[in-house]
């Protein structure tokens, strides 16, 4: 599975490249800031006078060691510029998806288990709201809000100015009042999300008959929820993780993008905006690669949450 | 809902005017009527009648299992002589809490499906442990694991370590529903409601079954409310027969006399329509199909499947007419 | 259809649909601010009378430019819908009616869109073909079609399960007319659904990229260029320039999400049962 995907995913990548009318050289020419040396690596890195799947073979070949060149821009390797944005980017992705599921987590719960109460309703039209909302605007406002009007959180980039005079937990702290409205913008979509498919997997897992079982067996509402429920209800939840997990990272692009944290995303926008090409191409792979590699993590996770499975 | 303080001699469970609906598309759709049942101790009573007659739904009410959005029981009592203090409570008016102690301590509930008694992602060892613990805080590891030992040895399930270790699909039907028969016994109740608990498996293993359960009554003294729509397997075990028809009894009467002479006309055409005994009991012959509980507004509600109805079972409902320890609802019958 | 009407998701979807529509086909008309006029003594002025929703950095009037940015994102909405329509519900008959090796390589390539932020795809995209409205119309229809070719394929196959399609088959009718008239309608509620949720998403999709300068270039006006002024001159304390164009992206896709919720409560079998 992860190999033809891997595969189709370098050919798209590879083909939009050559949709640029003229060949991707053409454009640099005439712009001034791109020296000739590096249009020439660029010839004869891509082989660009060879035909297409030739010129994909001997491309793919060195992606496949992590080979992307250099950039168009400062001339450095792109697996370094990528390698530097990299952790930035897990950094923030880990936080909003800690923030989904320690929010979606509970909210689905209550509401499963207060099925069309008023609170389940109130929940449904937040929830609702949550999912329809243009994350990046309500990133703004937030962004207006709580960094200019009020002052109290940094608005950009990932560190103060001061960063590197401050104590250990100084540092930290700096850091996570950095994180909190990208991370809390980030998580607005998949947490709506996240927790209506909770919400109607524990409907669903509730009335079953093994609950209804457990329940015969004087055991504690509580625990049918928090044990015998939650339990079923998350299985489905990882496969959902697989899905979530491109949109977070086609989100880093633009949420990185308004809060100038130096992460991947904002290298891709900024690539994409300069036509660094070689900067593009391996920020596209390796995103593609971090997307199977989390699906991959999934079905794994799947495999080892439901014994049916494991043992078959 | 009233209290009660003393119930006949020997009379462990009594259901005193039971009557269940369920929620569906904005009406409510009545299942039982104003049923009555009882059961003595260490008796085993049989509950006979079609598919759709409220068998089911008789069970889960017994211990208010009936979802709160799908359906109620209103207007009975469910007195249980409580096993400590000879107390006596209505299961109908009792608080969550009391409520829990009941379910599975007092009495235990075996379904017809063996593969949706058990949590499909859990170990039926944490499964056991946690059915176990609730009902015997600050229990030993120990005391534990003997007992349920002994109970899977006494349902044939050997080796108790290896099916501890297992996932439900692991095992097969019969083994499964032998080990729901071990967890319901697991916290010594007195009543066992078994709600068709062969009828899923086939026929050699149903005999089986049979005979285990007819083995554990003697051994931990159970009382039984066996569920079933094959009069044979309720010949095979039942002391005394309830038939339902159409969410109410027409029919009471000791095992024996029921089975050589059934007063209501219901109750002779199941009994006709019984094979031999070892093929297995389906009742499809007789004409006509049971209304939806409810579906029958006056009358009768066998009237129309009835080869003694006449304008009179058409108009009126018959009452229940008692005479010894027999009872039957019929204009017509004895 | 009237079974439609009378539920309030779908009605109240509809109307602010319709509303969108009414403004942006004949508001121009009532409203007489031009959008693109420039007023450089006017800059940055937060909403009064004459401005009822302010002005920009070159003084534009901001209503004028929500307006005729509403014209630009439905039809952004629905002609990449259209697109996304006319290559996924072929794809997902093909699939789910012929089966074997064409179903097999369909749904591969399904998965591998699945698997690929989408949105970093529209933008490299977008900046090799060059930021336009038509560009950026083309591919969102091409990157959203595969959910679409899902469902039509998991409908059409549990269709073709049918008896009466499998006796149809066995009785000699042609294959392209079993698939044109006993299929097809079938397919057509999810489709309905997820064209509908599609629009919401294909309008955010459009204000995401113009936001980002690679949809509709300025002096053009957008909603999401809009919103880049906003950010540009977020010390400012700009509001007007994050929530009226915001306000307008979440009324629109709030609208197609509660028609396709709406539609999806009343059309969809599966979950017509639950209730």
């Amino acid at each position: 599975m992860m190999i033809p995907v891997l595969f189709g995913i370098t050919v798209i990548t590879f083909f939009i490249m050559h949709l640029t009318p003229g060949s991707p050289v053409d454009g640099l020419m005439m712009s001034p800031d791109v020296d000739a040396g590096a249009i020439i690596r660029l010839r004869d890195a891509y082989g660009l006078d060879r035909p297409l799947h030739i010129q994909y073979f001997s491309w793919i070949s060195r992606v496949a060691t992590l080979n992307f060149g250099s950039s168009f821009r400062d001339g450095r390797k792109v697996t370094m510029k990528i390698a530097e944005r990299l952790p930035a980017t897990i950094l923030l992705n880990v936080v909003s998806l800690f923030l989904i599921f320690s929010l979606a987590v509970p909210i689905g719960i209550i509401s499963a288990v207060k099925h069309n109460k008023a609170i389940d309703k109130i929940l449904a039209v937040c929830v609702f709201a949550g999912y329809s909302v243009p994350s990046f605007v309500v990133a703004l406002i937030l962004m207006m809000y709580f960094g200019v009007e009020l002052g109290w959180l940094p608005v950009s980039g990932m560190v103060s100015i001061n960063y590197e005079f401050l104590t250990f937990w100084g540092k930290v702290f700096d850091i996570a009042s950095h994180l909190i409205l990208p991370a809390v913008s980030t998580a607005i979509g998949g947490l709506a999300f996240l927790s209506r498919y909770l919400r109607s997997s524990m409907l669903e897992v509730i009335k079953q008959d093994y609950i209804k079982a457990a329940r015969a067996r004087g055991i504690p509402e509580k625990s049918l929820v928090l044990f015998h429920a939650l339990r079923n209800a998350f299985i489905p939840m990882i496969t959902v993780f697989g899905l979530l997990l491109p949109a977070l990272i086609g989100g880093s692009v633009v949420f990185e993008t308004i809060f100038s944290w130096p992460g991947m995303g904002r290298l891709a926008y900024e690539a994409i905006m300069a036509r660094d090409y070689p900067v593009v191409m391996g920020v596209g792979v390796i995103m593609a690669v971090l997307t199977l590699i989390g699906n991959f993590l999934a079905d794994v996770g799947y495999a080892a949450a439901d014994p049916r499975i494991r043992y078959e | 809902m009233s209290e009660k303080q003393s119930m006949p001699s020997g009379c462990i469970l009594e259901g005193e005017k039971l009557s269940a609906e369920y929620f569906s598309a904005g009406k409510n759709i009545p299942v039982l009527k104003e049923v009555d049942i009882s059961l003595k101790e260490r008796e085993c009573i049989g509950i006979a009648g079609e598919s759709g007659c409220g068998k089911s739904t008789l069970a889960l009410s017994l211990l208010r299992l009936i979802d709160e959005d799908e359906g109620r029981v209103f207007g009975g009592n469910i007195f249980f002589r409580e096993k400590k203090h000879e107390e006596i409570i209505n299961i109908a008016a009792v608080d969550k809490h009391r409520l829990l102690k009941v379910r599975g301590k007092e009495i235990s509930l075996v379904t017809q499906d063996p593969y949706t008694s058990f949590n499909p992602v859990i170990k039926l060892y944490r499964q056991f442990r946690e059915a176990y613990s609730v009902h015997n805080p600050g229990f030993e590891e120990k005391d534990f694991f003997l007992r349920v030992s002994s109970l899977l040895e006494s349902v044939n399930l050997y080796p108790p370590e290896k099916i501890l270790q297992s996932y439900p699909h692991q095992l097969s039907g019969g083994m499964l529903q032998r080990a729901s028969l071990a967890m319901a016994l697991l916290n010594e109740p007195r009543i066992l409601i078994a709600d068709e608990p062969t009828s899923s498996l086939d026929v050699t293993i149903q005999k089986k079954i049979m005979e285990t359960l007819k083995n554990l009554r003697s051994l931990y003294n159970l009382s039984i409310i066996f569920i079933s729509h094959d009069l044979n397997l309720i010949s095979e075990i039942a002391d005394r027969v309830y038939v339902l028809y159409a969410g109410k009894v027409v029919e009471t009467a000791p095992s024996a006399e029921f089975f050589k002479d059934p007063y209501h006309p219901y109750s002779a055409v199941l009994l006709k329509s019984l094979p031999k005994l070892g093929a297995r009991g389906r009742i499809a012959s007789i004409p006509g199909r049971a209304p939806q509980p409810g579906a029958i507004k006056k009358g009768c509600a066998f009237a129309p499947r009835c080869s003694y109805a006449d304008g009179e079972c058409f108009r009126n409902e018959p009452p229940l007419t008692r005479s010894g320890e027999r009872e039957w609802a019929c204009l017509k019958g004895k | 259809m009237e079974k439609l009407l009378k539920n309030k998701m779908v009605l109240s979807g509809l109307l602010i649909v319709f509303f969108f529509i009414l403004v942006s086909v004949f508001a121009p008309y009532v409203y007489r601010h031009s959008p693109l006029e420039q007023n450089i003594s006017h800059r940055l002025r937060a909403p009064c009378s004459r401005y009822i929703m302010g002005t920009d950095d070159l003084g534009r009037d901001v209503m004028a430019r929500v307006i005729a940015g509403s014209r630009i994102s439905l039809s952004v909405g629905f002609v990449s819908v259209g697109i996304a329509l006319l290559i996924g519900v072929p794809l997902g008959l093909i699939a789910g009616f012929y089966g074997k090796g064409a179903d097999r390589v369909i749904m591969r390539i399904v998965d591998i869109m699945l698997c690929f932020p989408t949105i970093f795809l529209i933008l490299m995209v977008i900046a090799f073909l060059g930021p336009s409205i038509y560009n950026v119309m083309m591919v969102i229809g091409l990157t959203s079609w595969p959910g679409l070719t899902r469902y039509v394929r998991a409908e059409t196959l549990s269709v073709r399960r049918r008896e009466y399609i499998q006796s149809a088959e066995m009785m000699g009718i042609k294959k392209h007319r079993i698939l044109f008239v006993h299929i097809l309608p079938n397919t057509i509620a999810p489709v309905i659904i997820s064209a509908a949720l599609g629009v919401g998403s294909a309008i955010l999709a459009e204000s995401i990229l113009s936001f980002l300068g690679l949809g509709v270039q300025p002096p053009a006006p957008s909603w999401g260029n809009i919103l880049t002024l906003g950010k540009e001159y977020i010390s400012h304390n700009t509001w007007w320039l994050l929530v009226f164009p915001g306000t307008a992206i979440l009324m629109t896709v709030v609208a197609f999400n509660l028609i396709g919720e709406g539609l999806r409560d009343v059309l969809d079998p599966r979950r017509r049962k639950e209730k």
